[in-house]
């Protein structure tokens, strides 16, 4: 429980989480840096070299965000803000499809909350049992 | 300069939070010097990768095993320095009776004490 908190608490603080990842990885590279500057390698060449055996550092953060959780939020919102895009791009077509989509739901629902008035709900009448069909 | 030793072993899935969680044993330290501590402690046979290191502190961090806190290094630089948590304490004792398990167990298999009968 208390985990799921400390969870929480991160992703509200995205963006500071975020810059202090930068500032610990920074922070080994210069570590790192240093013990090769220490072991005889000129200042460029250390850096350089402490950098390489990092590698990927994007992929390293990634991986690193991947263990704060909300993976599947995170995901969520890429895929809506992508849907945003798209939509916007292409105003005619986003226009047509709520058009159409509007127009299907509301037909469908008017059509069924009068067959739900009329054949299904008992008559807003006294003793609605009593009354009968005549054809 | 001994930068490449002739032969590393490859590190078993789920031993690195162990190791992270007996390195911090000793007290806070940062991720670099847990790296640094796991290589030499173990003659450099085990070399801990940074792209996997700095994902398991987060998250046995997660997991609230370890804590972490901003200090400054010894050289005057900020750190984001970790320590073990009472959670992680009860952890590292349960993980370390496995692995003790598991090492006799295969030590049992590997080195026989008993002949094997004809």
């Amino acid at each position: 429980m208390k985990s799921f908190f400390r969870r929480l608490r991160w992703l509200i603080e995205r963006r500071r989480k975020e810059a202090e990842l930068r500032e610990e990885l920074q922070f080994h590279l210069e570590e790192e840096a240093e013990q090769h500057q220490a072991e005889g390698l000129a200042e460029e060449q250390s850096r350089w070299l402490a950098r390489r055996e990092l590698g990927n550092l994007t992929l390293l953060q990634e991986d690193t965000r991947a263990m704060w959780g909300w993976i599947i939020l995170e995901q969520l919102g890429q895929d809506l803000r992508y849907a945003f895009r798209t939509m916007s791009a292409n105003r005619l077509f986003t226009l047509l499809a709520v058009l159409s989509l509007a127009l299907g739901i509301g037909a469908n629902t008017a059509i069924y909350s009068l067959a739900d008035a009329i054949l299904l709900r008992s008559l807003p009448v006294s003793d609605s049992k009593s009354l009968v069909f005549l054809n | 300069m001994n930068r490449e030793p002739p032969s590393r072993v490859e590190l078993l899935q789920g031993t690195l939070d162990l190791l992270i969680l007996r390195t911090l044993l000793a007290g806070p330290t940062h991720g670099h010097a847990i790296a640094k501590h796991i290589q030499q402690t173990s003659e450099d046979l085990l070399q801990v990768e940074t792209g996997s290191l700095y994902p398991a502190l987060h998250r046995l961090e997660a997991k609230g095993w370890i804590a972490a806190s901003w200090k400054l290094s010894d050289k005057g630089k900020r750190a984001r320095y970790y320590r073990l948590t009472h959670l992680g304490r009860k952890q590292l004792a349960s993980e370390q009776s496995k692995w003790r398990a598991f090492s006799r167990a295969v030590g049992l298999i590997l080195n026989p004490v008993d002949q094997e009968g004809p």
